[in-house]
């Protein structure tokens, strides 16, 4: 078995990830370029540069280089298969699909086989479930179970192990994808991510969020704020008529710029934390997928009685949902492994749309002016008092 | 989020030396509370600018002698009430020219006017004993030095033994004060100009750049002083007479922002302080050759939304200064309030230093 060294781990726990630049990246095709980025994985030249550039080392690179190889491509080809399977199987492919994917990535950021023993989560046998989205996963404490080694490799800091049961519900009111098909499903249920709409009032720049939104997610509009993501840390909130206004605290423009998360409708969301056994947890968005297509993976495999009626009627009336879910997973899944790979929050943009690149306040341009003068001040003292020149005053 | 704001007493944490000025006048400030006349005093004071709903429009209404206090004698402190109680007969508004108390009668009585000349009592006799080794030797500078030496009050309390403020507090400043820089300034120029000074001399050199420095944005300073220094050679006699006139000045603002600072814990026990809670923006951040100035946005607070020109603040900013807390006096003041947004503040502030100064590069730069 390989060791990882002491600046290797380092290396993986530094940055978090909601410290990661933002990348954009123009194509057509995002899924598909997502992959053959990805792919650059299934070759050992590739891993081995990756690991050099991280400092890791690997002692037993054959084997390794082989099994992430090996990850990328099942997953691959986990993912292709999906996207054109019924809704019979579908989830228990992309569920296997995100598995695979994941171990390899977690063997690339480790440079070692990882050490998983089964899902590290359980579904609960509710028969008395009317709704899919009422089935509970039980979280397991296992150090070696899937889910608890994929948390401390990509979401340490969520303590998910501990966090209990989630409901199929709260993984799906969990992501910004979803929230649209969401509220139209399950109205008047917690939504735990929302949108926000940045207001610019001269030198005034805030993030307001719908009360009604709100309220109509949560009862009372001012519980919300503590739940959001970083929120005590990066805005002073204000409660107006219509809005909760989200002022940047001084100096954590460029903080709240890359705070939350970017829909694939190209808005922000700001993500909620889930209040569990008297603690606030706030998972990587990665880990909710990992939840719910366990869950429905389990569902469609071992539980047909259950995934027939849905899959052929829609009895529950969430198909939608379910189905909006799957496709959201199968596009982001891969893209938030390529974020871990590539330590930057990526964003793939249709050609011509408007790039998301932060805007500069003024303080900000005066502040980037005042270092470039600077800069040249220097450089011109240095050319003519270094070479002797006679200094002018 | 609750905000909590950073009463006196906390604020006391940053100052190590006892001996300094601002030390000094925050421990009176702590030991005034501690004082039994203080709630009395702070009831009072509260009752002459606001009023409960119930007493609108009623005699027990006293919430104009806040307003016409500002406007009759702006930063005269407790002396405006007292000047206003003088005055209330007289006192007219609008455009119908109308009495602006409600009813004629005065509005403080005898046991409350007593309670705020005790107080005034002990001001103006701060004040001259922290002039004291000026004055003493040229009486003739206690009207352009005394802070309050604008009005014309006549205290029948000249006797009164009573006290409020802490004596023993009130010589630790005075003490403190005594290191002020404008004495050594003034030591440095010999007797002869200062003897000179006399009225006629404030009114025609200090009046006008009194009134300059206290016009002309923190943010800047006034051009005709940059100017001034230009052609104006160091040892030129209106430079040294320009330089008095700056050091009595400078003893002026700073005893009259430490009256602020001690008029504000009359009405309350907690200063409005800017930090990374509440501020959103640094807009400006001036250091010139008067001294130093602030413009800052914030989301408004209670603490906040009534700040004044001449009230007295803290701010911790470690983008601007160092981890410690600093104090600045309000210049100017202004809200956006948009129901989209919120409601935000901006002001602009002067900066003090230890001796509760504005213009703290002023006397260097002369």
């Amino acid at each position: 078995m390989s060791k990882l060294s002491e600046t290797s781990v380092s290396t993986i726990a530094s940055p978090k990830w909601w410290d990661w630049d933002e990348r954009d990246i123009v194509s057509e095709d995002a899924e598909n370029e997502v992959w053959q980025r990805l792919s650059t994985y299934t070759y050992e030249p590739n891993i081995k540069r990756y690991w050099d550039e991280k400092g890791l080392v690997c002692c037993n690179e054959g084997a390794v280089t082989d099994w992430i190889a090996g990850c990328f491509r099942q997953a691959r080809a986990y993912f292709s298969a999906g996207n054109v399977s019924p809704l019979d199987i579908r989830p228990l492919l992309y569920y296997y699909g995100t598995t695979t994917l994941l171990a390899g990535l977690s063997a690339l950021m480790q440079a070692q086989e990882p050490p998983i023993k089964g899902h590290g989560m359980k579904l609960n046998d509710d028969s008395s479930a009317t709704k899919l989205s009422n089935f509970q996963i039980k979280i397991l404490p296992e150090p070696n179970g899937a889910l608890s080694h994929f948390t401390t490799c990509f979401s340490p800091e969520s303590k998910l192990a501990h966090s209990g049961s989630w409901s199929l519900m709260e993984i799906f009111g969990s992501l910004p994808d979803l929230k649209a098909d969401f509220k139209l499903c399950y109205p008047n249920t917690p939504i735990f991510c929302h949108a926000v709409e940045p207001i610019r009032m001269g030198k005034i720049v805030v993030e307001r969020l719908s009360i009604e939104d709100l309220r109509q997610a949560h009862g009372d509009e001012k519980k919300v704020f503590p739940l959001i993501h970083r929120a005590e840390e990066l805005y002073l909130p204000q409660w107006t008529e219509n809005y909760l206004s989200l002022s940047p605290k001084l100096g954590q423009w460029k903080e709240v710029l890359s705070a939350g998360w970017v829909g694939l409708d190209g808005r922000k969301y700001l993500q909620l934390g889930h209040q569990k056994n008297k603690q606030l947890f706030m998972p990587h968005l990665l880990m909710f997928y990992l939840i719910g297509l366990y869950a429905l993976g389990f569902l469609s495999r071992y539980k047909p009685q259950t995934w027939n009626p849905f899959v052929l009627q829609d009895k529950t009336g969430e198909r939608l949902v379910i189905e909006r879910f799957l496709s959201s997973a199968a596009r982001n899944v891969p893209n938030f492994a390529l974020d871990y790979i590539q330590q930057c929050r990526i964003h793939f943009i249709a050609p011509g749309a408007d790039s998301r690149s932060p805007i500069l306040t003024t303080q900000e341009i005066e502040s980037k002016i005042a270092s470039e003068v600077k800069k040249q001040v220097e450089a011109w003292k240095r050319q003519h008092f270094d070479s002797g020149a006679s200094p002018i005053f | 989020m609750i905000l909590e704001h950073r009463p006196f007493f906390n604020t006391m944490s940053t100052f190590s030396s006892n001996s300094s000025v601002q030390a000094a006048v925050f421990s009176t400030c702590k030991a005034l509370w501690r004082s039994s006349e203080w709630s009395q005093l702070h009831t009072l004071v509260r009752s002459l600018h606001s009023v409960r709903d119930e007493d609108k429009r009623t005699a027990k209404d006293r919430s104009w002698v806040g307003n016409a206090a500002a406007k009759l004698a702006p930063r005269a402190q407790v002396l405006a009430y007292l000047l206003v109680d003088q005055e209330h007969n007289n006192l007219r508004q609008g455009p119908f020219d109308e009495p602006v108390s409600p009813s004629l009668s005065a509005p403080l009585s005898n046991e409350e006017r007593n309670l705020l000349l005790v107080y005034q009592h002990q001001i103006s006799g701060f004040n001259q004993a922290c002039l004291a080794p000026l004055i003493e030797k040229y009486p003739n500078l206690w009207p352009m030095t005394n802070p309050l030496g604008g009005y014309i009050f006549e205290n029948p309390s000249n006797n009164v033994q009573q006290e409020i403020l802490p004596s023993e507090n009130l010589k630790m400043i005075t003490q403190a004060f005594s290191k002020h820089i404008a004495f050594k300034y003034l030591e440095l120029d010999g007797v002869e100009i200062l003897t000179s000074l006399n009225d006629e001399f404030y009114r025609s050199q200090m009046a006008p750049i009194f009134r300059r420095l206290q016009v002309v944005s923190p943010l800047d300073a006034p051009h005709e002083l940059n100017e001034f220094f230009i052609t104006t050679p160091f040892n030129d006699p209106r430079r040294i007479m320009i330089r008095r006139a700056i050091a009595l000045l400078t003893l002026r603002l700073s005893l009259l922002n430490i009256n602020q600072v001690l008029f504000q814990a009359l009405h309350s026990q907690k200063l409005a302080m800017f930090t990374d809670e509440n501020l959103v923006e640094v807009n400006a951040d001036a250091s010139h050759l008067t001294g130093h100035g602030l413009s800052l946005t914030f989301v408004m607070e209670p603490e906040t939304c009534n700040l004044e020109y001449g009230d007295f603040i803290g701010f911790k900013i470690p983008q601007i200064e160092n981890s410690q807390t600093h104090f600045a006096i309000t210049y100017w003041t202004g809200m956006t309030m948009n129901r989209d947004i919120g409601l935000f503040g901006q002001i602009i502030l002067w900066v003090v230093d230890e001796f509760f100064n504005p213009h703290s590069s002023l006397l260097a730069n002369f």
